[in-house]
């Protein structure tokens, strides 16, 4: 990844997408993390996890190089606050090396930090049932 | 380290216990308290409501004298956010007997600079969208 990522999130859900799309899959945890708080719970890597354990998963789980696509559904903001629902599609590598396709929904809650830019509080995905 | 914000979770659970007090109340100015200021109800799929428009909506909707029972599913909490997953059914009392309504919601609350937590976004159908 020489090219440097603009990470801003604007108010534009469509545009915090791409962004998050793109972080995830620049494949580096360092990068995908700045649009997290510091105290964010993610669900991303299948346990709910906070502080560093947060970041070691996610960094380890994007250095394995999976593949997102999302497409934004549904939006609800207020002044400080945003819920975002996602449906998305991740292209990884299972334990034994074959190829996976996850497919599911995301709820992301967003909030205003300090300096009243958008960062990530808290994600919530939730596989699709292959049975549906 | 995995999460366990305890006491947070604590009051985050006990302002969903009093919210469906509040409801089954009837009350529409107690329920509207535990929501912030600018808050967002998508009590009809795709269709947000804030300000003056939600709160004469929960008032109609109150004045039908609903009773809500919730189950809270998942809860995710931080110092002054969180997100809940919560199975609910609301029965409504009407001349054909009792229409019951339920749904997984998906809610954020968050906390005010009183140390309150209030509804920021309530949304009854979750991601069935």
């Amino acid at each position: 990844m020489s090219q440097a990522l603009d990470l801003t999130l604007t108010d534009d859900p469509h545009q915090q997408n791409d962004v998050f799309t793109d972080a995830f899959n620049s494949g580096e945890g360092a990068i995908f993390d700045q649009l997290y708080r510091s105290d964010a719970i993610s669900n991303l890597t299948g346990r709910t996890l906070t502080g560093s354990a947060r970041t070691q998963a996610i960094t380890e789980f994007l250095a394995t190089g999976p593949k997102l696509t999302a497409k934004v559904r549904q939006t609800y903001r207020t002044g400080d606050t945003m819920l975002l629902i996602v449906d998305f599609s991740v292209e990884t590598v299972g334990a034994d090396g074959t190829p996976e396709k996850l497919d599911g929904r995301c709820t992301d809650v967003l909030v205003r930090d300090a300096n009243g830019k958008w960062i990530m509080a808290i994600d919530r995905p939730v596989m699709q049932d292959p049975n549906a | 380290m995995t999460v366990d914000n305890v006491e947070l979770t604590k009051e985050v659970l006990a302002h969903a216990e009093n919210y469906v007090r509040a409801f089954n109340s009837g009350d529409a100015a107690a329920v509207d308290r535990l929501y912030t200021e600018d808050a967002v109800s998508v009590w009809e799929k795709g269709k947000p409501v804030s300000g003056a428009e939600r709160r004469a909506g929960l008032a109609e909707y109150l004045a039908q004298r609903p009773v809500m029972k919730i189950e809270i599913l998942e809860s995710y909490v931080i110092s002054d956010t969180a997100l809940l997953a919560v199975d609910w059914t609301i029965d409504i009392p009407t001349a054909q007997g009792t229409e019951r309504q339920q749904g997984i919601g998906v809610d954020v609350l968050r906390r005010g600079a009183d140390g309150q937590w209030r509804f920021a976004v309530d949304n009854p159908y979750g991601t069935d969208i």
